[in-house]
Order: C-alpha cells, then sequence, then structure tokens
C-alpha cells in the first residue's frame, strides 16, 4: 500500500458496523485492512498452486481476487503457523569466558502485524481455542499473544462446505461469525456483505466505505439496506449443512466434566477404533486447534539455539521420560489421547470442543480416520451400555 | 476471542520476557549424596532481584526447570525451601543427558533456571494436622524442602513422622538431616528402610509399604503426603488406605515428562489436567478422577 496516503484514523469517528461493496472492490477490503492493522503489515492470503491446491502465501493487495474464495473450499494447512510457527527460537546463546551466555533480541519486540485475509470460520474459530490453550493461567505465551493481538482476521463465508467438512457437527456452521470482519458472498455473488466484529473490524470498514467512494466506478451509498440483506445471506449460508453434520453432533457427546470423560476413555470401543491408526502425526500438523510443541537445543560446537517446534502427541516417544517410562507406550492410548483432547478435555476445561471440523485430518489421514465417525462409535458404545469398563489396552500390543 | 471484547486487546509485544528463556544461575556448590552417585545435589545462588521472573516465594512440592544450555531441561522439584533464603537446591538422579550434564557442573558454573511451576503443597491445609511423609528413593527431595518448611514454622504443624526408604544404605540422601538434625528436633519421628539385608544396617529390611504396614500409623488428624517411583505410589497409596487415611488426605506428587512446565507443551496432559500445572500435588481423591495415564 501506499504509505504517502497514510493518514491516521479519528477514534471520535463512529464505525460502520455493516457495509456492502462490489464483488470486484474486494482488494479495497484488503487495503484498508493492511492499513489498519498498520505499518509493515504482512499481508496473507490462500493462493491456488497449478495443481489447484490452495495454500496461506503472503501477498499482495492487488492479488486478492473475490473468486479465490468462491472456488477454494480451505487451504491445505491452517493458518495457524503465522501465529504459532512451526519452529520458533526461544533463545540463541554462545560460550563466554567458558560459560553459556543467552541472546534473545527478539524479546520484548512486537511482532510485525499480520493480516489473514480470507479466513474460514472454522479456522477462524479455532484462534479462539488456541487462545484457551495458550493464554490462560499465570504462564501465558508472549510470542503467541505479540503476533496474536496484532493479526487482523478478515472471516469469509463458505459459499459451499467442501466434502469432509464437518463444521456444523462441532456447533459452528458454514457462516459461523467470528474473526474481526465477517464477509458474507450475496448470493448472486455480485456484493460482499461486511459485518465489523470488533473495534478494529469496524475500523476496516469504515476505511474500507471511504476508499469505495473514492473508486472510479463508485459503490457503498447505492447499496443499501445492509443489515437486513447480510442477515439474510448470514442465514441462508449458515443454514447448508454438510454431509456429516446432519448424522453426528459433536457438542452432544456428554464430555464435559472428568466423570464423563473418564467413562468415554474406558470405553471398550477404543482399541477398534484405533486399529487402522500408524501414529504417523499428520493429523496434528494439519490440525488448526493442534498447539503441543516440542523443545529441543540445537547446540553447535561452542554455539547454539533452544528452539521449540510443533509436535504430536500420536508419536510413540512423546511421553518417554528419562529412565524410559511411557505412560501411552501402545498406539490405542495414544489415538485415544488424540480424539479425547479434541472431543473431550479440552472440553472439560474451557468449555467448548476442540475441534472445529475443518475436515483437514479427514482429509489428511492415510487410513482413513474420521473424528465424526469416531464421536459416533462412541455416542453408540455409550448408548449401548457397554461401557464403563477396562479397555485392557496396556496389554495390547503396537504395530507401530 | 468473543465480538465483545474488543477493548481489552494488550498492544503488542507487551510482554518483556517469553517465559521459556531461563535465567543463569551461579552454583555454589554439588554434593553427592549417595554412594552410587547417582544422585547429586546442586546448591545454586540464589537472588531474586537478579531474576526477571517474578519469582520465587515458592512453596514446597513445587519444581523449576533448570538447564544445562545446549543439552535440554528438566523439570526438578525444589529441595530447599524458601524460608532459608540465598541459596535454591535441586537434588538430581543422572537419568538421562541433560540430568547427567548437570552432574557434570562444578562449583562456578552457570545453568539455567526458570520456575516456580505447579502448585505445590497445599499448607493452608495441612496447617495444624500431623504429617506421614513417605519417601522412596530420589523422591525425597521434594519431601525434604516440605519437612525442612514444617521445622522453620513448627508451632503451624503438628508430629512430623518420616518414613523413607532407598535401594541401599549409601542410596538414602540427606544423611545430616536424617541421622541428626531431623531426629533431634522436637515432634519428629525419622523411620528408614533398605530394600535388601545390608552390612552394618540394623533397620528395616523391605519396601517402603511393606515398613508403613509395620509401623501402622495412626491415620487421625494426619496427612499423608507421598512421592516416590510410580510403583511404590501405587502400592503405598493401597497400604495408606487399608490404614484409614481417607483419599482427600493421601497426597502424591505426580512426575511425567514436561517440556514446557506451564501447561502448553501437552505432554502432560492427563484427562482435564495438566500435570506441570495443576500439580504436580494431587490427592488420591483428583487422582481417581483422572485417566491412568501416569
Amino acid at each position: 500500500m501506499d504509505g504517502a496516503q497514510r493518514q491516521p484514523l479519528t477514534q471520535a469517528e463512529p464505525w460502520p458496523t455493516f457495509a456492502a461493496i462490489r464483488t470486484s472492490q474486494v482488494a479495497l477490503l484488503a487495503e484498508a485492512a493492511a492499513f489498519v492493522a498498520g505499518p509493515e503489515a504482512l499481508l496473507v492470503a490462500p493462493q491456488p498452486n497449478a495443481a489447484g491446491v490452495w495454500s496461506w502465501e503472503p501477498g499482495v493487495v492487488a492479488d486478492v481476487r473475490a473468486e479465490a474464495w468462491t472456488a477454494m473450499v480451505n487451504t491445505d494447512i491452517s493458518p495457524k503457523r503465522f501465529l504459532l510457527p512451526q519452529t520458533e527460537e526461544i533463545f540463541a546463546w554462545q560460550t563466554i569466558d567458558r560459560q553459556p551466555a543467552l541472546v534473545a533480541p527478539a524479546l520484548g519486540q512486537p511482532a510485525r502485524p499480520i493480516v489473514l485475509f480470507g479466513v474460514r470460520p472454522c479456522d477462524a474459530a479455532a484462534l479462539a481455542v488456541l487462545d484457551q490453550a495458550l493464554l490462560s493461567g499465570e504462564w501465558p505465551d508472549e510470542t503467541y499473544r505479540a503476533r496474536r493481538y496484532g493479526a487482523l482476521v478478515i472471516t469469509w463465508a463458505c459459499a459451499q462446505p467442501g466434502p469432509e467438512c464437518l463444521c456444523d457437527a462441532c456447533g459452528l456452521s458454514p457462516a459461523h461469525e467470528t474473526g474481526d470482519v465477517m464477509v458474507v458472498p450475496e448470493p448472486d455473488r455480485e456484493c460482499l456483505l461486511l459485518r465489523g466484529l470488533t473495534l478494529r473490524g469496524r475500523q476496516v470498514l469504515g476505511r474500507t466505505i471511504e476508499m469505495v467512494r473514492k473508486a472510479p466506478e463508485g459503490g457503498g451509498d447505492d447499496l443499501a439496506p445492509v443489515p437486513a440483506r447480510y442477515a439474510a445471506a448470514l442465514e441462508r449460508l449458515q443454514a447448508a449443512a454438510t454431509a456429516i453434520g446432519g448424522r453426528v453432533d459433536l457438542t452432544s457427546l456428554p464430555a464435559t466434566s472428568a466423570a464423563q470423560n473418564l467413562a468415554l476413555f474406558e470405553d471398550p470401543a477404543w482399541p477398534a477404533l484405533a486399529a487402522r491408526c500408524i501414529s504417523c502425526g499428520t493429523c496434528a500438523y494439519v490440525c488448526p486447534t493442534c498447539h503441543c510443541f516440542a523443545v529441543t537445543d540445537e547446540p553447535l560446537y561452542t554455539s547454539g539455539r533452544r528452539v521449540r517446534t510443533w509436535d504430536s502427541c500420536q508419536f510413540k516417544e512423546f511421553m518417554t521420560a528419562a529412565g524410559g517410562h511411557n505412560p501411552r507406550p501402545t498406539k490405542t492410548q495414544r489415538a485415544r489421547q488424540r480424539f479425547m483432547h479434541k472431543l473431550g478435555y479440552h472440553q472439560e476445561r474451557h468449555g467448548v470442543l476442540m475441534c472445529v471440523g475443518c475436515g483437514r485430518c479427514v482429509r489428511a489421514c492415510p487410513v482413513g480416520l474420521h473424528i465424526a465417525e469416531v464421536g459416533a462409535v462412541l455416542r453408540d458404545s455409550l448408548a449401548a451400555g457397554q461401557g464403563p469398563q477396562r479397555a485392557g489396552v496396556a496389554e495390547e500390543e503396537t504395530t507401530a | 476471542m468473543s465480538h465483545d471484547d474488543d477493548a481489552v486487546r494488550p498492544s503488542a509485544g507487551a510482554d518483556p520476557v517469553n517465559s521459556l528463556v531461563p535465567v543463569m544461575v551461579t552454583v555454589r556448590d554439588v554434593v553427592r549424596e549417595t554412594d552410587s552417585g547417582l544422585i547429586r545435589t546442586l546448591v545454586l545462588d540464589w537472588d531474586p532481584a537478579k531474576c526477571a521472573h517474578p519469582v520465587f516465594d515458592y512453596r514446597p512440592g513445587q519444581c523449576s526447570m533448570i538447564s544445562r544450555i545446549g543439552v535440554g531441561e528438566s523439570m526438578i522439584a525444589m529441595a530447599s525451601t524458601a524460608t532459608r533464603r540465598g541459596t535454591i537446591e535441586f537434588t538430581v538422579k543422572d537419568a538421562g543427558r541433560n540430568t547427567n550434564a548437570l552432574h557434570q557442573v562444578v562449583p562456578g558454573d552457570q545453568i539455567g533456571l526458570r520456575g516456580p511451576y505447579g502448585n505445590g503443597y497445599p499448607l493452608e491445609q495441612l496447617e495444624g494436622r500431623d504429617l506421614l511423609v513417605v519417601g522412596g528413593g530420589i523422591g525425597i527431595s521434594g519431601l525434604r524442602a516440605l519437612v525442612n518448611y514444617c521445622l522453620d514454622r513448627r508451632s503451624e504443624f503438628g508430629h512430623l513422622t518420616i518414613v523413607y526408604g532407598a535401594q541401599s544404605p549409601g542410596e538414602l540422601c540427606y544423611k545430616d538431616e536424617l541421622y541428626g538434625r531431623w531426629p533431634d528436633a522436637p515432634g519428629v519421628d525419622v523411620r528408614l528402610t533398605v530394600d535388601a539385608p545390608a552390612t552394618g544396617w540394623d533397620g528395616f529390611v523391605g519396601f517402603v509399604p511393606a515398613y508403613l504396614e509395620a509401623l501402622a500409623p495412626q491415620s487421625d488428624h494426619a496427612t499423608a503426603v507421598v512421592c516416590g517411583p510410580p510403583a511404590m505410589i501405587r502400592h503405598t497409596a493401597t497400604t495408606l488406605r487399608r490404614l484409614g487415611f481417607a483419599p482427600g488426605n493421601i497426597l502424591v506428587s505426580m512426575e511425567l515428562k514436561m517440556q514446557c512446565g506451564v501447561g502448553r507443551c501437552g505432554r502432560c496432559n492427563i484427562g482435564g489436567k495438566y500435570v506441570c500445572r495443576d500439580g504436580p500435588v494431587f490427592s488420591l481423591a483428583e487422582l481417581g478422577e483422572l485417566p491412568e495415564e501416569y
């Protein structure tokens, strides 16, 4: 964007809650978002590769096309990595006078603000889950927080759920309102209807309208009445059901208390459910809410660094302590941990499912494990009154 | 984040430190605790003013991450008590790469420290009660912090019975305290056992649960505080239940692989709990609500 034309936003101005723009003017929305995010803001948006796979890439405003978000179901990997990088240096060190001296120059510096432009509602909802996991308690994650609160999230309602989508089974919908700005395309796709969900989101709308009025083709003022049209378009998209949503409701699984989760944990269905799992951990790497990490030292002679990297509870060594003790040596125990964390433990602690129904793990799983099917089997197993009893998984040996 | 909290976003980069970065502290002394040399106590200079972390009025039972930079980090219980200032102590068993590297340090070396983490012992609940302190092996280290804390604030606690077992007499830690300062203190009994008969040992021979059975300590007005290897904890808990201790009056310290220490890396997640943050001290009643994955 053109820094020379930058003018400060006036706090006193009443920022609009709703706005409408022509679909062809979507780049102005991106430019307004980058303006509100601040100088040096990095705009990232889904871009297709030659094979038609969409990925999050740093982009320029001019590349933003509205067709992107009707042609795309979702990106291959979630935008999580912009807030929680796959590898992050905690500190570097070098040896001075025979003792290690830590070098952590990045500390205390604000993260570069980022605009996540065109986030699907599931992935935007996943950020709230990450907030709960990483920012609650006595020791919040400082580097995540710096990036998170510098980030502007422009959420794009889904025109059509994909074959593996299950947001409605997770209590969300293809047009779940979350993020800073909600973008809903009208049925004829002529217009984009916008709602500012936060103060900064409404600032983005104000800036957008300002720019639209100055644009040669005009717009904005002749597009009323916006709130009613927004509500109608939103309702239509929210009602769109996914293939799985009508059959399974993961929010109704009794998994909100320690006692309920213990009963689910002890359900005899787990060995059969996990039989196909090969503990590859792919699910964790594509998941927008998985946040477990490893801390590793990388020494090189007299200097080095300590990094944290994404990790997965599916790996056999995840919990192995010095001395060799491993509380979850079998793949059944590890698969159960993943699904119990998604469906139960996080809910017990924070009140919401840790699955947002993006469907990536379903798509990526090499052996076809499906979180909604796991939920359905547990539901049916509980209903059949088979549990609770100890599943005896500790005796069953792993192939992994 | 909900729609409504737009006013409360903290400004980006407001945090002065990344809490995963340790503070460097100087080793003042290294004490070889056992004949095998596998257990040593690191005595560290401790000046809270020099530390960026807002720490250290720590409670007995809390832990810290201590680190040989370039090797790794380990969650270790404080073996000292904040009622004694100037130094902070960690008793470390040589069990893995980092603990082995920590065994190589000499006075003057610098190691990384961050903490304190975890809940520690519920001192308010323990006030006025008799304590049955039950330790096995290296598990005695966090209990030593509790015992010394109680001795420093003697009037706040009832009778102290310390039952401690190790493989052999030479593997018992803190011998000065076991044979001197603790039994010499008012209202303290020290009962020691070893796994197998040994020359010169005229005390009890057998595992800790068997010794407890033989001692049959009074459970009225008493809370049992247990730390040791997983198998020892299991059998000890069963024995204590048989002796009449209620599940809420049996406190155990859990030990799991941990890498962040602050409830984020996910390694010590069991059920809805993170052992590093919600523990490491749980009552047997609380443990009963958790999956048995420890």
